[in-house]
Formats: C-alpha cells, structure tokens, sequence
C-alpha cells in the first residue's frame, strides 16, 4: 500500500515536472520571438524618427518623403497592435509620436526648414523614447 | 436621421494630406467642406471609414474635425453625426477626440 502510494507521488511528480519544463520551454521561445520582433520594430521606429528629421529639415515640403513617413506609420501601428506591443490598448505614445511627426508643418504650403534645436524636433526624439519605452515596458512586464 | 457611410479612400482619397486647400488637392479643409459640414447641415448620421487610405497625417485629422468645432458645431452634436471606424488604426477615432476636445477648449 505504502509502495503504491509512493509510486503514484513518483508519477505524479514526474508529469509535474515535464509539465513545468514544457512551459519553461514554450515561455522561453516566445521570449525570443517576441525580443526579436521588438527589435525589428525599433529598427522601424528609428527609421521612420530618421526620416521624420529628415523631413522636417528639408529644404522643401517633400511629398514624397511626407507619404512614405505616413505609410511606415501605419504600418507600424498595425504591427504594435498585432503583437500586443503595447499594454491595455493605451496607444497614447504612438498617438503623441505620430502627432509629433504629423500634425504641424507637415503635408503644408507654409512648410518651414526646421533648425537643430527647433521645438518640433525635441518633441519626435522625446516620444520617440517614450514609445520605446512603453514598448519595452509590456515586454520587461510580460516575461519579467 | 438617415444614415450614410463614407469611405474615404473611396469616396475621397487614398492619400488624404495636408490641413488648407492650399496644402493640395485632398487636404483636411476640403474633406471637412465636401463630407463632414453637409452631412451636419442636414441632421444626418454617417459611418466614417478609415482604412484603406495609405496613412492619415495629424494635420489632415485636426483641421477636418477639429476645424468643425471653429466653425461652430459641438462636440455633442459631431459625436452624435459620425462613427469613426478604424479597424487598421485603432487610434484614430481617439485622436480625433482629443483634436475635438483641444478645439472646444481653445474657443
């Protein structure tokens, strides 16, 4: 009887045990993936910071440059929101990012060559490191 | 209150830009003018469709929405006449609010 009862603890504790290394393992990778995509995706954040100072420090209004900025954001936000990149649906950081970007002398015919430290470009590197950060945060939370 | 749907890559652009019909062709203002202030004028109630169009810049949100507040119509009365839907962008709808909420305060 004492046999039989230690024979099912052994058992027990084996499935236990493959069961712990199983989601060990499953938390692992998606560890992995999840950082190699969020990797990706400061790649595609800082190109699009690049080309947003780029825009704003040209010498014209580029058309060219102002549509691919708003493709790449919304390619972006269509990944962040894909793979849950951010928590609680709280899109604030990219709002003020984009914004940033978009919402003043941009696409306009009163377009001005912004300066290095204009106010405009302090704000697309300040959001910028907030939505990083943000970024970073649901990941450090999410596999902590 | 009939009810419309506009989707604006459709029925307006695929590459909606820039705040002043100075700005170019599809700008905020004239999409305001074209969509927004007649579906307004007549009570009506219309579905705004987001996706499709390659990417909206904040400037093109705030002059079409929160340039209908400068003119006069409130926030009640705009909430009440569109439905943002977004399926691509979910910030949008809620960027426009805040453009709405931004230019009720600065009246």
């Amino acid at each position: 009887m004492v046999s039989e009862k230690c024979q099912f603890i052994t058992y027990a504790l084996v499935i236990a045990g493959w069961f712990f290394v199983d989601w060990r393992n499953n938390k692992r990778e998606l560890r992995k993936e999840k950082r190699s995509l969020i990797d990706r995706t400061h790649v595609d954040i800082n190109s699009i910071e690049s080309k947003a100072v780029e825009y704003h420090q040209g010498a014209h209004n580029n058309e060219q440059l102002s549509k691919e900025i708003k493709i790449l954001l919304d390619r972006l936000i269509k990944v962040i929101t894909r793979e849950k990149l951010i928590s609680n649906n709280n899109f604030r950081k990219y709002s003020d990012f984009k914004r940033a970007i978009t919402l003043n002398n941009f696409d306009s015919s009163s377009y001005i060559c912004q300066p290095d430290n204009s106010e405009l470009l302090d704000k697309i590197y300040s959001t910028k490191d907030n939505l990083v950060h943000e970024i970073e945060m649901k990941f450090s939370n999410d596999f902590r | 209150m009939s009810k419309s749907v506009i989707t604006i890559a459709k029925d307006f652009s695929r590459y909606p830009a820039g705040r002043y019909l100075s700005d170019g062709p599809c700008s905020g203002t004239k999409f305001r003018e074209e969509f927004l202030i007649d579906t307004l004028n007549r009570n009506q109630h219309a579905d705004i469709i987001f996706d499709g169009a390659r990417g909206y810049g904040s400037s093109f949100l705030e002059e079409a929405f929160g340039g209908l507040v400068r003119l006069g119509f409130s926030k009640s009365k705009i909430l009440e006449a569109f439905t943002f839907i977004s399926n691509n962008d979910p910030t949008i709808p809620d960027e426009i609010i805040d453009y709405i909420d931004e230019a009720e305060e600065e009246k």
